[in-house]
């Protein structure tokens, strides 16, 4: 039964529609003509959620399925959340306001550790009981994809399997068996165990975990021999060939990405000792410039956008940019539609770029330095000389920038003041450089930002063993680089607050979902929206639990301890983890994958980029 | 570059997208245009748009059968076909209804004079028909009729009583009451739909009970110039009053601009637009 909302209630929150769906291309369905309804929940508000682009690409993809209806559902915001519980709304879907716990099958996505809370929050709303042993034969199947799904443990008590890896092909795998066990009558268990041996599902309720008396992990050990001891992650091997949706759903209301986004290629070569992204989506495997100029032209047609981005984690080592963007604008121009170019790495072929597109408006360029120093730069493997970003700086402001911003970590592994003095001595440099290249033109000051966010070591990284600085040693070092920084250069920094419960959750093993559960009863949600995230809350929660939150973000780890996520393959090998561990502390690069094929682990898959371009 | 041609077009907002912003709901069109093979013309230099201009914005809630909208094109094109074509790719609650080429240089948003609005409210205790009719009277009766005015810092007071035109009320079952009439907003022709007729001074229903709410049917100044909020009104009326009025729903059943002589015409009025 669909769920009416009152029209006193939309008219008193903001942006009503972010619940009133009926967006162009929204998928229409009868529900009565399908096998399978299917819940794709963000766990964040509208805004955010739509400008995801793999929610796109799998809602398209699953409505093409004509046994199932793919819905989207998002979470409310806070005065939305309130008038539902006082007028006993539950949480509903956009396109046929189901409420929902009428779903076969909720799906969340994974994006960030700190949207946990969210997805129980939902949950709650929708009427689902938040445990997976609490659900029965009357409850949807809650499952859970997405990025964080390589340490998926701080939520094994409430999904009830989840999907690892790229989920085009998997998911639709899954469905297909939901099918067969749907037609078949059976108990609850049986789908799990159904799906339990499709490459890539994990199904958390079928492996038991051991305890040290130390607290770390002992064993992770599936409780029969039938289940997979080690679950590697799914990837879509032919990239080119793979669904890509030829046009997609355009909101109403302004959202933080409002543009097509063509994905260019996926994984990256790089090997930035820090990157969880870099390792996971590997191998780089790309989509051709022909097949990306089409898509381009079909998207455009199908919903009148007038920009278009490029997506991918390192846009400038996309193997034949030049040409794609020439192909883009060549077919984008008579449309006036416009290419929203991504932070590229600048230098000349970057600065023609911009100036042949035009439509850039010359405001912030970004670099991405990350350290201070060349000796930290090789300890986390961003190759980046100061020479380098000199010299792109000299280009970019010959090229008419006068606004530029500059990405740093703090606390990274190996570090000292001296690195963090050289972040201000970096600043130093580009504003005399500046000056000393200040022509009679404008006589425009040069605005340059340094912002620094806080290194959270993350699974599958070769920093996944290294201790997160405190949050004293953060702050002390924020209030150190603010007193080295001329007044002239803005800085932003982070609070290291939500950071620290970034890492507790990033490296959590099963028992952190009870601080989840806790805090989360306490009220805590959003908590990447900084009006609403409540710090002593979750210290409360913590506290409650009895479960210690520097043991998982500021315990430095050996090699030999077994990890959380030990059972979850991506393809890298630990052995190479550790490799580059040493290196890093060596302070030694690892050069790219297409110079040189440094033994990862990835050539398993048998595709992308180690089998050459 | 001059456009060849300015198209004005007439069309309905309804309940699917009465909650999206007018910044929205502009985006919506050139989205929607974007679409269409129509050739619509742009602005020049270094950030192009499209000439659109858009009438009276809708405010977030509301319904309507009679927004406007300019659009300017590079290309000849037949007002049917353009009508269709656009349709084809508005999302549903939306839909052109009128379509005519422009012949008077003043675009849309500049020229709105008046506003004509069909307000359901709700009147708390009131129970019969006479009670909320003689309440509307001397409210509109005054010779100043004061209103509550939210500015960014404070509340003015001012005198609404110009801005109101014609207010007629609908009561009990199916009966008008006209209640002010200026004379000054002989509709023309094809004006829009206009709800209801007018039957001029009928009392027979007074005495009646009030089954449900109520509807008023107000025609207010609108426009860059001055423009009195169909809430304003009400408030002010709850308040001098001293019934409890809920609006429940307000739907913009007309927009005006002026005519030669200062009268209020329809937007699509032969003196404006080529009529077939």
């Amino acid at each position: 039964m669909p769920v009416v909302i009152d029209n006193e209630i939309l008219q008193s929150v903001e942006k009503p529609s972010r619940y009133t769906g009926n967006e162009w291309n929204m998928a229409r369905k009868d529900p009565q003509e399908v096998d399978i309804r299917f819940a794709f929940c963000f766990p964040d508000i509208y805004d955010v959620g739509m400008s995801h682009l793999g929610m796109k690409i799998l809602y398209h993809m699953l409505n093409e399925r004509k046994d199932t209806y793919c819905e989207r559902v998002f979470a409310p915001w806070v005065d939305m959340e309130q008038k539902m519980r006082e007028n006993n709304i539950p949480l509903f879907s956009l396109e046929t306001f189901e409420p929902l716990s009428n779903f076969h099958i909720v799906g969340f996505t994974l994006q960030y550790e700190m949207s946990y809370t969210n997805i129980l929050n939902m949950l709650d709303l929708g009427g689902i009981p938040l445990r997976s042993w609490e659900r029965t034969e009357h409850h949807p199947f809650v499952c859970a994809g997405g990025p964080c799904t390589v340490n998926p443990e701080p939520l094994a008590d409430f999904i009830d399997f989840f999907v690892i890896g790229e989920g085009e092909e998997v998911i639709n795998e899954v469905l297909d068996k939901f099918l067969e066990w749907k037609k078949g009558g059976h108990p609850r268990k049986t789908f799990l165990e159904m799906i339990a041996s499709i490459e890539g599902v994990y199904v958390p309720s079928f492996y038991d975990v051991k305890y040290n008396e130390d607290g770390t992990v002992q064993s992770i050990n599936p409780k029969e021999d039938r289940y997979p001891a080690r679950i590697r992650k799914r990837i879509v091997k032919e990239l080119n060939e793979s669904y890509f949706p030829e046009k997609i759903i355009v909101p109403y209301t302004s959202i933080v990405h409002d543009r097509i986004m063509l994905e260019i290629f996926r994984g990256c070569s790089r090997g930035c000792r820090f990157c969880q992204a870099g390792f996971i989506y590997r191998p780089v495997r790309e989509r051709s410039p022909e097949r990306l100029g089409n898509l381009a032209e079909d998207l455009a047609e199908s919903t009148g956008y007038d920009e278009i981005s490029m997506v991918s984690l390192s846009t400038s080592d996309y193997s034949r940019l030049g040409e794609l963007t020439e192909d883009l604008i060549r077919r984008l121009e008579d449309k006036k539609i416009s290419l929203s170019l991504p932070s590229l790495r600048v230098d000349s072929f970057s600065i023609e770029l911009m100036d042949k597109v035009k439509t850039v408006r010359k405001s912030g360029l970004t670099f991405a330095p990350e350290a201070g120093t060349q000796r930290l730069r090789n300890v986390i493997n961003k190759g980046i000389t100061e020479e380098d970003l000199v010299n792109s700086a000299r280009i970019a402001f010959m090229g008419g920038w006068n606004n530029l911003k500059f990405y740093f970590m703090i606390g990274l592994p190996t570090e000292t003041m001296e690195d963090i003095v050289g972040i201000a001595r970096l600043g130093e440099k580009i504003v005399e450089l500046y000056r000393s290249m200040q022509t009679k033109e404008k006589g425009k000051n040069l605005t340059l930002t340094i912002s620094t966010s806080s290194f959270v070591p993350k699974p599958f990284t070769p920093f996944q063993w290294e201790a997160q600085d405190t949050m004293d040693a953060l702050r002390e070092k924020q209030k150190f680089l603010k007193s080295k920084l001329r007044r002239s250069i803005t800085y932003n920094w982070h609070d290291p607050e939500v950071s620290f419960l970034e890492a507790v959750f990033a490296r959590g093993d099963r028992r952190t979902g009870e601080v989840l559960l806790r805090a989360w009863q306490k009220g805590c949600k959003f908590d990447g929206w900084g009006e609403v995230f409540n710090f002593d809350k979750w210290m409360e929660a913590f506290e409650e639990t009895g479960i210690d939150p520097a043991f998982y973000a500021n315990r430095r780890r050996e090699p030999g301890e077994v990890l959380p996520w030990d059972h979850i393959d991506v393809g890298v090998s630990k052995k190479y983890l550790i490799r580059e561990r040493e290196k890093a502390y060596r302070e030694e690069v690892t050069r790219d994958c297409l110079s040189i094929c440094s033994g990862c682990g990835v050539t398993q898959f048998g595709c992308g980029i180690c089998m050459g371009y | 570059m001059e456009a060849l041609l300015s198209i004005r077009i007439r069309y309905s907002r309804g309940d699917e997208v009465k909650y999206i912003s007018h910044l929205d709901l502009m985006r919506t069109f050139e989205r929607a245009l974007r679409r269409t093979d129509i050739a619509v013309a742009y602005t020049g230099g270094f950030n192009p748009r499209m000439k659109l201009v858009f009438g009276l914005p809708l405010p977030v809630g509301m319904t309507s059968e009679a927004e406007y909208a300019d659009i300017d094109t590079d290309e000849e094109i037949n007002p049917e076909d353009f009508l269709e074509k656009l349709n084809s790719q508005l999302p549903s609650g939306l839909k052109v209804l009128e379509a005519a080429v422009k012949k008077d240089s003043r675009n849309i948003m500049a020229s709105i004079a008046a506003a004509q609005y069909e307000i359901t409210i709700s009147v708390g205790n009131v129970k019969t028909v006479r009670e909320i009719h003689d309440a509307i009277m001397g409210f509109i009766s005054q010779d100043k009729i004061l209103a509550e005015k939210e500015s960014k810092n404070r509340t003015a007071i001012v005198d609404i009583k110009p801005l109101i035109l014609n207010v007629s009320l609908y009561a009990g079952t199916e009966n008008t009451y006209k209640l002010r009439d200026i004379g000054n907003n002989s509709a023309g022709d094809n004006c829009g739909k206009n709800k209801g007729q007018e039957h001029g001074e009928n009392n027979s229903g007074l005495s009646e009970n009030l089954t449900g709410g109520i509807k008023l049917n107000v025609t207010v100044r609108a426009g860059n110039t001055e423009n009195l909020k169909p809430d304003l009104l009400i408030n002010a009326l709850s308040q001098w009053s001293g019934i409890n009025m809920k609006v429940l729903k307000i739907h913009r059943v007309n927009l005006y601009i002026a005519g030669e002589k200062g009268e209020l015409i329809s937007p699509m009025h032969s003196s404006v637009v080529l009529r077939r």
